[in-house]
């Protein structure tokens, strides 16, 4: 199992992404002996905030999405950095249940899911670039395990 | 993510999908199931046993076709969701918009008795 550490990825934003950064991040879950919730949280945090930044991050130029996760005993945090507009997908508005399919909203759920899988989560904006941690507890019981 | 279907032979079309629903995943087989499940006179049973893992832009393709569907008269219903993959739907709150059956059998026998 490799010791607690701090690794790096640095991502060209576009549709390969998500999946590139999931792979990453379950090749280092794997690696440092985490859990399968706590790997699936973080999958489906990754994914869904990739994806978000190569959406929309950067309108339809190309950009870099810098990737940071760190590894220790009780916490594992995922660090994502890009250097789009400022936005801080943490203001977004929770979805309310609608009462039937058709009033759905289609789109939004995203930073919803993470939201609810996700033990915390901090946003920052310096000069250009946007900061977002996303924390994963060890065996935390918040809102997604119950 | 692969993705077939069978007619039941009772009425029923079920769609079987397997691997990950992800960005890459809905890519792959987006347009066949939007096609499969709104050309389809019978209903659908969408068979989830070998979904590993759903994302936001998988439960939009599975919404964008049970909406469709809907609005043809007919019904779309999900079935066998692994644990994880149950988490998110209920999480996103899919579950009360789109029915979800623990067994693919339980889903025929709802679908049928509806």
């Amino acid at each position: 199992m490799e010791q607690p550490g701090c690794h790096t990825l640095v991502l060209k934003s576009g549709f390969r992404a998500a999946g590139e950064a999931s792979a990453w991040a379950r090749d280092l879950a794997h690696r440092h002996g985490v859990d399968q919730e706590q790997t699936e949280a973080l999958d489906l945090c990754i994914v869904e905030l990739v994806a978000n930044i190569s959406d929309y991050g950067y309108g339809n130029a190309p950009g870099e999405i810098r990737l940071t996760l760190e590894f220790s005993a009780q916490r594992l945090t995922l660090a994502l950095e890009d250097d789009g507009p400022a936005f801080d997908p943490l203001q977004q508005a929770a979805p309310q249940q609608p009462a039937s399919l058709e009033e759905a909203q289609i789109g939004g759920l995203g930073i919803h899911l993470v939201r609810q899988f996700a033990s915390d989560c901090h946003y920052r904006r310096t000069c250009h670039t946007n900061h977002l941690e996303v924390m994963f507890d060890a065996h935390a019981s918040h809102a997604a395990a119950n | 993510m692969k993705m077939d279907s069978a007619h039941t032979g009772d009425g029923l079309l079920c769609i079987n999908l397997e691997g990950r629903l992800d960005v890459d995943g809905a890519l792959a087989v987006e347009n066949r199931f939007a096609f499969a499940t709104t050309t389809s006179k019978e209903n659908v049973i969408v068979d989830l046993s070998a979904v590993t893992f759903l994302a936001s832009i998988g439960i939009r393709m599975l919404m964008t076709a049970a909406r469709g569907k809907q609005g043809r008269g007919g019904k779309m219903v999900m079935a066998a969701a692994q644990p994880a993959v149950h988490k998110v739907l209920l999480m996103a709150g899919i579950d009360q918009l789109i029915p979800l059956y623990d067994t693919v059998e339980q889903a025929q026998a709802a679908i049928k008795g509806a």
